[in-house]
């Protein structure tokens, strides 16, 4: 005889980790990233989109995977996560320790990766390519970076450029 | 009397708390209230007037602010006291000889200039 699985509307995929059964197909997936709860109506999900639905961006942050009594795994770059998967039961964001940051020089936008914590301002000239004859701007306040200060570096920094155009008399 | 692109005008607003424009002497000034500058300043804030022309100084713009600010590199503070809009004004030797600038690059390298060796 043929069986046919039934679709649920809605299943905590953590519930299912804890009682070590696998994930019923549902229309509706609730999940846990860090202490938050989400809804998502897909059970296929890239590590950017989970970013998402936490508000934080692969620039700064990864996720990790928790399975049920066993490791953490990391989503690995194009992987979807299927949350089918047995033993899937929540989601954990993590700081990276290489963060992606963007200059702008040239009129293109350069994504650049350095450490996080305090990066010198020449530092980040130089991994992007800008020359001395350009001063290096804070996109979010718009103002001037001293090249030999430092700046803290989270992840998602924005900066522009522009020509020194002046000098003293 | 100078007029200016209403977006370059807008623009200025990024500086500063307050931004007005007013008449003197037959140049258009901004007057910048709040204007935040950059790290390593002392105040972080100040008021501001911008003059984006050359008035018969010689300088082709110039940035004037209500204090003398502490900066990490000493600049050579050749105007003191300088009256503008009833106020007194204090203005650094910066020439900016880039022609094709907006408002906003002028000002922006203006207070480059603070935090700038040379």
């Amino acid at each position: 005889m043929e069986q046919f699985e039934v679709e649920l509307e809605e299943v905590e995929i953590e519930i299912y980790a804890t009682r070590g059964e696998a994930v019923p197909r549902a229309k509706r997936y609730g999940i846990r990233i860090d202490d938050f709860k989400f809804t998502v109506e897909k059970h296929d999900l890239t590590e950017e989109e989970l970013l998402k639905l936490a508000g934080k961006c692969d620039c700064s942050h990864s996720i990790l995977q928790l399975f049920h009594h066993a490791d953490a795994e990391p989503i690995k770059p194009g992987e979807k996560v299927d949350l089918h998967r047995h033993g899937i039961e929540r989601f954990a964001t993590v700081h990276k320790e290489e963060v992606t940051i963007f200059v702008n020089y040239d009129e293109k936008d350069k994504p650049i990766q350095v450490k996080r914590g305090e990066v010198e301002v020449n530092e980040i000239k130089r991994l992007a390519g800008v020359p001395d004859s350009y001063t290096l701007y804070s996109a979010t306040t718009g103002l001037p970076l001293d090249d030999t200060a430092s700046v803290p570096i989270a992840g998602c920094e924005e900066f522009s450029t522009q020509v020194k155009g002046g000098t003293t008399s | 009397m100078s007029t200016y692109p209403p977006d370059q005008v807008q623009e200025l607003k990024q500086f500063c708390d307050k931004l007005k424009s007013f008449p003197e002497g037959g140049v258009t000034y901004f007057l910048m209230e709040g204007t935040n500058l950059p790290d390593g300043c002392s105040p972080a804030k100040c008021d501001v007037v911008f003059r984006p022309i050359d008035s018969g100084d010689g300088y082709m713009s110039r940035l004037y602010f209500d204090v003398v600010v502490k900066c990490p590199y000493a600049r050579n503070w050749n105007v003191t006291n300088a009256r503008l809009a009833e106020r007194n004004w204090h203005a650094f030797s910066w020439k900016v000889n880039v022609t094709n600038f907006t408002l906003a690059q002028l000002v922006r390298e203006h207070l480059s200039a603070l935090v700038r060796t040379v």
